[in-house]
């Protein structure tokens, strides 16, 4: 049977598969994590809101749909009308979210734009709370490019001055088409009274190589300028539960610090002491409610810094302020830890070894390119995060990550590969530009995960 | 509106069903043909021709899922469009060859019905992530990049579970006795 014969003959999958992976969840990329500089954490008080009142949006929805369809042109968003309730189907893969919007947690916005280039978008609400806004925005220009020429759109977050921030953000698909939810974390900054959310319009071009240095560019051709006031009675919603224990696991210290819990999310802050022997790669932590409900932590809801008294860390669960819950019970399940002195590894071409090779993981070649660079190919075992356990080479002198040279797809400096011997091992290389011997240093990841045999429990009220 | 609603629309001969259709889903369809045709004037002409094939059809047939049936008319008339092009941008030769390294050596002719079976016994074996990434690149023809910004994974990581998905249809066709 020939390729094509086999790719047409995958319509033989079931219709429960189908449906399956074309109702799957979609999530955008875009996510770049924040560090807190410092442990600091102001705590908000805990004010009280109100609900909005759905059918007052929905009248002003109506009103707004029967103006705008006079102009034809301006048709695409406002035939679109959301109810919250739709908008809590569409968000399935976020719990948190879900309840927000089930209650009626939301500042209605309902406001569009069509720019001169005849691009259109809507912003329908905000959820906000004193730690993210989210905002939903629908456009007609897809968040893709796929061939050259197409054009793409993407949203971006200023103040009211029209500066960028330094929040966090990722965008997220929704169930509904051409729906996205962009999340705007706020950590140690306030919630602002007014935020400038732009949607930019751009158009994929192929540059010129030689003069760019890149293949692929892209050249803005449009954008739109919300002015958005997120209203005080959201802006410091907050529930905050003072903690201050210290654990032992494993016999290393963990000071609790606090646990934060507003509507879109949960946030636990812990920190390691400095005199630890090994350093806390990751914990399995749960929230639960006083009905045994279990919140879990979000997915890469994790961020870390360090000060005086050692790294804090705060990890990101599921909220459980709707769930009207008298107590929260916090229970540690397991630990993985990198003994301290194992952190770090020198690469030596020279004598083609790196210190503290993490257990498993062996070095497949090690090899001098001409142009000064440097490939390691590692033989990794798969796990989800394979390449970040295995970390990134940095300088010894400046401990920055070191530039790595583009691999043939033009991407990262790295690849990797299945490796052919076990389908358990994965094959990954890195090439570092500019080698030179006893300069640069691997920082591990990979430590060993530790169950407990009775998981730690702390309740707060 | 429901899917069962919209089909009993065209039931009625409402032609209303069609706009229904466009409502719901035709940014779905023109996403799937476009993955196949990678080209939009193509990939609407096939979301075209996929309601009128829905018009035609319905009645008699009264899909369970109209978006699934739908979405097959949308890549079977994407597919013949796309043997008449060739377009050499389009994920399709890539993933032909990726299916062939399944099948690697079978010069033979599969039953249709044994194909089937044979899909979907070892979809069933995977776990949801794999069984939706599989699906949605062979059936779904969603390129490496799309897939990876889906699944937040980076795209060599997309490759590295495709790969051994592959790798495990390859040895699962092995255990159950086909030929390769």
């Amino acid at each position: 049977m020939k390729g094509m014969d086999l790719y047409k003959a995958m319509d033989l999958i079931d219709d429960n598969y189908l449906t399956e992976a074309l109702e799957e969840n979609t999530r955008q990329t875009d996510k770049r994590v924040k560090y807190r500089k410092n442990e600091q954490g102001k705590r908000s008080k805990i004010p009280t809101w109100g609900k909005i009142v759905g059918s007052m949006a929905a009248a002003l929805l109506l009103v707004f749909t029967g103006i705008v369809n006079l102009f034809p042109i301006v048709a695409f968003a406002v035939n679109d009308v959301i109810f919250l309730g739709d908008l809590a189907k569409a968000v399935t893969f976020d719990p948190s979210m879900k309840a927000c919007l089930e209650n009626e947690y939301a500042q209605y916005v309902g406001e569009q734009k069509l720019t001169e280039e005849g691009y259109a978008s809507k912003v329908y609400y905000m959820v906000i709370d004193a730690s993210r806004v989210s905002i939903f925005y629908k456009t007609d220009v897809p968040d893709i490019a796929t061939n050259d020429g197409d054009v793409y759109s993407y949203p971006e977050i200023k103040d009211a001055n029209g500066k960028e921030m330094g929040c966090a953000t990722c965008m997220l698909k929704t169930e509904i088409e051409g729906l996205y939810e962009y999340q705007v974390e706020f950590e140690e900054e306030a919630v602002p009274e007014q935020l400038q959310f732009e949607i930019h319009y751009v158009k994929s071009v192929i540059a010129d190589a030689e003069k760019t240095g890149r293949l692929r560019t892209e050249e803005t051709i449009s954008k739109s300028v919300y002015q958005l006031y997120p209203e005080e009675k959201y802006r410091k919603v907050i529930k905050s539960y003072d903690i201050n224990q210290n654990i032992e696991i494993n016999g290393q210290n963990i000071w609790v610090e606090k646990l934060e819990v507003y509507p879109t999310q949960a946030k636990l802050w812990f920190q390691e002491d400095k005199d630890n022997s090994a350093i806390l790669l990751d914990m399995d932590v749960v929230l639960k409610d006083d009905e045994g409900r279990e919140y879990d932590a979000k997915a890469n809801g994790w961020t870390g810094s360090s000060n005086e008294r050692g790294s804090v860390i705060t990890k990101f669960y599921q909220s459980t302020y709707f769930s009207e819950t008298k107590e929260i019970t916090i229970e540690i399940k397991s630990a993985e830890w990198l003994a301290t002195e194992k952190r770090y590894g020198v690469i030596s071409y020279e004598n083609q070894t790196i210190e503290n090779l993490p257990e498993g993981v062996k070095i497949n070649e090690m090899k001098l390119n001409s142009d000064q660079s440097l490939t390691i190919e590692f033989c990794a075992p798969i796990e989800n995060d394979t390449l970040e356990k295995l970390g990134n080479p940095c300088s010894i002198e400046t401990g920055e990550v070191c530039n790595l040279v583009a691999d043939e797809n033009g991407e990262d400096g790295y690849s990797a590969k299945i490796s052919e011997e076990s389908l358990e091992y994965q094959i990954q290389r890195f090439t570092i530009a500019d080698y030179k011997e006893n300069a640069y240093e691997m920082e591990w990841g990979w430590g060993t995960k530790i169950k407990l045999d009775t998981p730690i429990e702390i309740v707060v009220k | 509106m429901e899917d069962t609603q919209i089909v009993e629309l065209f039931w009625q001969r409402d032609k209303s069903a069609i706009r229904e259709v466009e409502r719901s889903y035709q940014h779905l369809l023109c996403h799937i043909a476009k993955n196949i045709t990678f080209s939009e004037e193509d990939a609407e002409e096939c979301v075209n021709d996929t309601y009128m094939k829905l018009w035609n059809a319905i009645p008699p047939e009264k899909p369970d899922s109209l978006k699934n049936y739908a979405a097959r008319i949308v890549r079977n008339l994407a597919i013949d469009r796309y043997r008449k092009i060739q377009r050499r941008d389009s994920e399709i030769p890539l993933i032909c060859e990726e299916l062939e390294s399944i099948f690697s050596d079978a010069g033979q002719d599969y039953e249709k019905i044994e194909l089937k079976e044979l899909i979907n016994s070892f979809l069933a074996s995977l776990g949801q992530q794999e069984r939706v990434l599989f699906v949605k690149r062979y059936w779904q023809t969603e390129s490496i990049k799309d897939l990876a910004n889906t699944f937040e994974m980076r795209e060599s990581a997309v490759k590295m579970r495709l790969s051994r998905t592959r790798e495990k249809f390859r040895k699962y066709l092995k255990k159950e006795g086909v030929q390769i």
